[in-house]
């Protein structure tokens, strides 16, 4: 159990080295009031409400900065305690407003709670209270401090939670304590918001009512809500939430802390994201496609239409016109039913559920081919590591909770980050980080030459990493173009700073490698992972993760979306296996993945189609033909919550009930399998996505009697136990991690293949694609409050190009490719390098997408002033 | 650029003797004030710049202190003593008078940016009240001759 024990009113109670009084006494459910005190942050003592007794100490002690120590004998409870937190709370409520009634915080409160636990009745002091008045003119003191934050003063009780979640918690700096006393004011730096990835949990986390936001307040009363544990969807970082509901309405969503994903800190985007469930393109109801115009319909009328015409294509064509695509937000249980709908009813292959790769065989398939698998890292992993290389990824908006564990190893282990990317990205801010700016598409030049920085170098412990001279001068040989002088000037990083990453890689002892979503937009996708694992051979110990785009894509993968792959990850020899289980005949194995269904649908061999919960149109790097090709199908049947582009072409839409409706699971980047809770019952007409695969096999003849996510789930179970040795009840308590195959390294370096990017004298510039602040992929756009932090799409110019084409912010520029041209204002970022321009995914109107060919390699583009 | 290059070298070399650099950011605003007689947030971004610390933790620790003057004072800044010994033998009335032959107020700055009267708390000088500290100096056992001779004086220097 514990190192030691201490008496706690009584009570034994097991405490470990370290541990303060408060934690020993909390873990054994003995509860001591708390205002300043947050777990994951350094004890202040600042409130003094924890006051207890310890025998032998002359006076009081504060609980949550006191070490337990063997023998303590501690009285929580007793006389001399109750009367010092009286006290404690006349001082804080000397000068708090007690305006409970039309406070926000009010039902919830920290303070509340404790006052009417150990405070007085009256007060002995008779001084007027301190106003901190914010207009004359007003009889309130709020003050919008962001774009969601309002504050009020006067509530503040200076436990300055919120200042230290800033800096200690989030490593950001922009909000602090002014002046002292009762003169005390939180406050962002002058001229600045609060208005950082992290902001809303300073809202959470503040004890009483003084930090309050836009999206929750004065909207409902906290005790007539209901809560539902729910996991958020906007990244694959798994955060675990509280949907807070009432009247099947969600009025919020607050952090559910699980110390193993997110501690209790989340990012606005799932704070705010739950917003799009009543996004006003919601669809409500069924649609038919009538004379070239979506009219509404009942469920069975789409329901009857799908059958009479699925069943006349089918009696004509064989189940290979047919194709399916689900997007990686579903649930394990929607994409197993999707897919077993497709396979055994539809009887097609061509399933597929990576809509946003350009090139055509992706991981999983000719990567683990040639032996080479990410392996299987999770987040006790980051608190193991003392080196982080991020490799193309913008980890700050990709996956924020990630990015944030990496900060703390930063900041509590003196680890170090070496950042590789062609534009600086956010994590570098105040981590000290090593930035290796590249230029664009030439990743592996700077991986190759740090691999050689290592191996040449004269203290390289070959032995050590189990590196022979032979393997050393083969991976010499077969990279000539890419050894150091020549990797430096390439790229266009300093040698000596290669040297300076490779050496410390060398000598570090534990080594996690992430890279992220710019680098399944590259080029040289599967180069660059056999670079990293050439990476990852220099080091003592290290791992590689790559981190898969959407909530749900490992899920996707495991559970059998993909063309070549039955669920569990199996190989045509389960077909046997499942078409028992399915109690049917199953059609060829393989099948077209997404770029191979869009051309056979141009050569009209496929023609009918089903998309699940995925916008293609929007998202596919080459929007514009897969408009036209989608147009050309005889019959689309889109299932999806919203109408978006995708929708738009479709001769049927079924409306999709969306992750706060759906019951479900879900499968994090570590391989987590999580489950949500719905939070409300289906809005409008729409039903949720195992109901409507249930429906629609049933109507076409082939029941599974499996239209809830527990029944659907219990097959799995039942025929992947191998893989999924989880019960469905088990994730009401705690997710289960689902443990990837591994894969043995071959001996010795890859070989790399490299031909620099040629360059485009017609259009000059380097296209990169990401997020805009406070957002994350197509979704977000639909959420308000997250359109407070960035409203309007934008074309992201660098300093010099800007000047060059004599573009000022705001400036209307035009943005073209060979395949398409889109029209936005221009903003110009400091941070970025010359010759690149940079087009956030997230907003509907500018669409990267449409600058994208499909046959061009690289994505070049022109930007012309308007 | 605010502060001068001596200066930054100053809080530099200042810096080196704390184990954590945060710690020095109170001498570095000493530092920033006895220069330039106050302290803005453009100080601050720079003692942050050369402490290699976040903008906001000084200007926290700036506002904490309040007798760190946020805004620029008058060459002269004449502090009158309001205790009860100065109070007695007519310090209200010498502020008054102050005020009155400089055309201000309490706590503002004269137009030419020479004086600046604020009433502070005893300063230990009450055998020979009523008096008052202008920069680092006392004045003391004043009368109005003794303070229209003085300011003459200061306004002839400049």
């Amino acid at each position: 159990m514990g190192d030691f024990n201490i008496t706690v009113n009584g009570k034994t109670v097991p405490a470990v080295k370290g541990q303060t009084v408060l934690q020993a006494a909390l873990a054994a459910g003995i509860d001591i009031p708390v205002f300043c005190w947050h777990p994951q942050l350094v004890p202040v003592g600042a409130c003094r409400i924890c006051l207890v007794e310890i025998e032998k100490f002359p006076k009081l002690q504060v609980a949550c900065a006191t070490p337990a120590a063997d023998g303590m004998v501690v009285m929580t409870e007793s006389p001399k305690v109750v009367k010092a937190r009286q006290g404690v709370l006349e001082f804080i409520l000397a000068h708090h407003p007690l305006d409970c009634p039309t406070c926000d915080k009010g039902g919830e409160c920290d303070l509340q709670d404790v006052t009417f636990k150990y405070g007085l009745d009256y007060s002995r002091l008779q001084e007027p209270k301190h106003r901190n008045i914010v207009d004359e003119n007003s009889t309130f003191d709020d003050l919008q401090i962001g774009p969601e934050i309002i504050r009020n003063q006067n509530r503040c009780i200076h436990c300055y939670r919120c200042t230290r979640i800033v800096d200690e918690a989030c490593f950001e700096d922009d909000l602090g304590a002014y002046q002292r006393g009762y003169h005390t004011e939180i406050l962002p730096p002058p001229h600045r918001e609060i208005r950082n990835l992290y902001s809303g949990n300073v809202v959470e986390y503040c004890p009483v009512g003084a930090l309050t936001n836009d999206d929750w307040r004065y909207k409902v009363r906290v005790w007539l809500t209901k809560q539902a544990k729910s996991v958020c969807t906007h990244c694959p970082d798994g955060c675990n939430l509280t949907h807070w509901t009432f009247h099947n309405k969600i009025f919020r969503a607050t952090s559910r802390p699980n110390e193993n994903i997110d501690r209790g800190f989340i990012c606005d985007i799932g704070r705010y994201g739950y917003q799009q469930v009543a996004s006003s393109d919601r669809l409500k109801q069924p649609m038919i496609k009538k004379n070239g115009e979506l009219i509404e319909a009942t469920w069975e009328e789409a329901l009857n239409l799908i059958k009479t015409q699925v069943s006349e294509l089918k009696s004509k064509l064989s189940g290979n016109a047919f194709f399916g695509l689900i997007g990686e937000t579903s649930t394990n249980e929607e994409i197993y039913s999707f897919q077993r709908f497709l396979r055994r009813v539809i009887g097609t292959s061509h399933i597929d559920s990576r809509i946003n790769r350009k090139r055509r065989l992706t991981f999983g398939e000719e990567v683990t081919s040639r032996a080479i698998a990410p392996d299987h890292v999770s987040y006790q992993d980051i608190d193991k590591a003392d080196t982080f290389v991020v490799y193309a990824s913008d980890l700050h908006s990709e996956n924020p909770i990630t990015a944030l564990r990496i900060k703390r190893g930063v900041r509590y282990r003196d680890a170090k980050i070496i950042i590789i990317n062609s534009r600086s990205t956010h994590l570098g801010v105040r981590t000290g980080a090593t930035n290796l700016l590249h230029k664009p598409g030439t990743g592996l030049a700077v991986l190759t030459g740090i691999v050689d920085a290592a191996v040449s170098s004269t203290t390289f412990d070959k032995s050590a990493v189990g590196l022979s001279d032979q393997q050393i001068s083969e991976f010499k040989q077969a990279h000539t173009e890419l050894l150091l002088p020549k990797a430096a000037a390439m790229s266009g990083v300093g040698e000596s700073d290669l040297r300076a990453v490779a050496d410390s890689l060398v000598r570090s002892s534990n080594v996690v490698i992430f890279c992220g979503a710019d680098f399944s937009r590259y080029p040289y996708r599967d180069e660059e992972l056999l670079a990293l694992d050439n990476l990852r051979r220099i080091c003592k110990s290290a791992k590689l993760a790559v981190l898969p785009e959407s909530s749900n894509s490992v899920g996707a993968e495991l559970l059998g979306a993909y063309p070549n792959q039955y669920p569990g990850g199996k190989g045509s020899d389960a077909k046997s296996k499942f078409e028992d289980l399915w109690r049917g005949p199953l059609p060829d194995f393989s099948g077209k993945d997404m770029i191979g269904i869009l051309e056979a649908i141009n050569e009209d061999e496929i023609e009918c189609g089903f998309i699940f919960n995925a916008d293609p149109v929007r998202v596919f790097p080459d929007g514009n033909y897969a408009d036209a090709v989608l147009e050309k199908l005889k019959l689309l049947v889109v299932v999806d919550s919203f109408m978006t582009e995708t929708a738009r072409l479709a001769d049927v839409i079924l409306p999709l009930s969306t992750f706060a409706e759906t019951e479900g699971t879900r499968t994090n980047w570590e391989g987590r399998i999580q489950y949500t809770q719905s939070a409300i019952k289906p809005m409008f007409d729409s039903k949720p996505g195992c109901e409507i695969l249930e429906l629609l096999a049933d109507r076409l003849g082939v029941s599974f009697g499996q239209g809830r996510p527990s029944e659907v789930y219990g097959e799995l179970n039942k025929s992947l136990g191998d893989v999924l040795p989880v019960r469905y009840e088990m994730f009401k308590s705690e997710g289960a991690i689902y443990d990837r195959p591994k894969h043995q390294p071959k001996p010795g370096f890859n070989r790399v293949a490299y031909n620099a990017i040629p360059s485009d004298r017609e259009y000059p510039n380097f296209l990169t694609v990401g997020n805009a602040d406070h957002h994350r992929g197509p979704n977000t756009e639909r959420n308000p409050s997250l359109l407070k932090f960035t409203g309007d799409p934008f074309v992201g110019l660098s300093e010099i190009d800007a000047k060059e084409l004599m573009i000022s912010d705001g400036d209307l520029v035009k943005v073209e490719s060979r395949t398409g041209k889109v029209v936005g204002n221009a903003r110009v970022i400091a941070e970025l390098p010359g010759k690149v321009v940079f087009l956030p995914e997230n907003f509907r109107e500018l669409r990267p997408n449409l600058l994208m060919g499909l046959k061009e390699k690289f994505d070049h583009v022109k930007v012309t002033k308007m | 650029m605010i502060l001068s290059n001596d200066t930054k070298s100053k809080i530099g070399e200042y810096a080196k003797k704390y184990p954590k650099v945060k710690s020095a950011i109170l001498p570095a605003l000493h530092y920033a004030y006895e220069e330039q007689g106050y302290l803005d947030d453009s100080m601050y971004e720079e003692i942050a710049q050369v402490l290699g610390v976040k903008f906001i933790e000084v200007a926290e620790a700036a506002s904490f202190y309040t007798m760190f003057p946020k805004q620029k004072r008058g060459k002269y800044y004449i502090q009158v003593c309001r205790n009860i010994s100065c109070a007695l033998l007519g310090s209200h009335h010498l502020t008054q008078y102050l005020l009155q032959k400089l055309g201000t107020k309490l706590g503002e700055t004269t137009k030419d940016h020479l004086f600046t009267v604020v009433e502070v708390e005893c300063l230990g000088s009450c055998c020979s009240a009523p008096m008052m500290q202008v920069n680092d100096k006392y004045y003391e056992n004043l009368t109005l001759a003794k303070v229209d001779q003085l300011i003459d004086e200061w306004r002839a220097a400049k």
